[in-house]
């Protein structure tokens, strides 16, 4: 069996946006500073498990709603 | 920018200059020169309080702020790519080096059909080995940069 390369979505600036605060406040919110929050929102860094399961529950959602595994063919 | 892609243009811009100090000393037209032992040692003197001073210019503005020092994953992972890369131009620089010396000595009666290094003299071989740590030193930055623009 061969697991294909996936790539990670997520919808963090739209819930931080919907949450009215800034990338800065998000960072001190998670423990993690505001380059990360923005490379995160364009999807250039896919966060640990530790950090996604903290923005989730930031923004009190289950942690798939905000974060997308698509696996590519 | 963060403080930390600021401390890596920092650092990268430090290590091109002292080694650009060594090469003066050492080189001449683009060839390594033979230097007393002495000359050899101030030098390398010379360059150890250089390198010292360069760590510790961004220390001392880091004091000032020291929230902006803190590292998250990312830093850490963007680190750890960087020491890994560092690694990998030591291991290939240090291997080319023994290639070199071992194929002089087996090798010593041929005409090379490349060029190769000589690291017939101590002051080459310390040129060499330096050279390797400024240039792993260069990679080491030049990843943490790329990863922190891409």
């Amino acid at each position: 069996m061969t697991v294909g390369r996936g790539r990670v979505s997520n919808g963090v600036r739209r819930l931080r946006e919907a949450a009215a605060m800034t990338q800065a406040e998000l960072g001190l919110r998670v423990g993690a500073t505001r380059q990360t929050i923005i490379a995160i929102e364009a999807e250039k860094y896919a966060p640990s498990l530790e950090l996604a399961f903290k923005l989730a529950r930031t923004f009190e959602r289950p942690v798939d709603e905000v974060f997308r595994f698509h696996e590519d063919d | 920018m963060s403080e930390h892609e600021k401390a890596a243009w920092w650092s990268l811009a430090s290590t091109t200059l002292i080694w650009l100090f060594l090469a003066m000393r050492f080189t001449d037209a683009g060839r390594i020169v033979e230097l007393p032992a002495s000359l050899a040692l101030e030098t390398y003197i010379e360059m150890i309080v250089l390198w010292i001073v360069a760590a510790i210019v961004p220390a001392v503005l880091a004091a000032k702020d020291p929230a902006a020092q803190v590292k998250d994953e990312r830093d850490r992972a963007i680190d750890a790519l960087g020491d890994r890369w560092e690694g990998y131009v030591v291991v290939i620089a240090v291997n080319v080096l023994v290639v070199h010396l071992l194929a002089r000595g087996l090798y010593s009666d041929r005409t090379p059909s490349v060029t190769i290094l000589d690291l017939s003299s101590t002051t080459a071989l310390i040129f060499a080995l330096l050279t390797t740590l400024f240039l792993a030193e260069a990679v080491k930055q030049a990843v943490v940069l790329w990863q922190y623009r891409r």
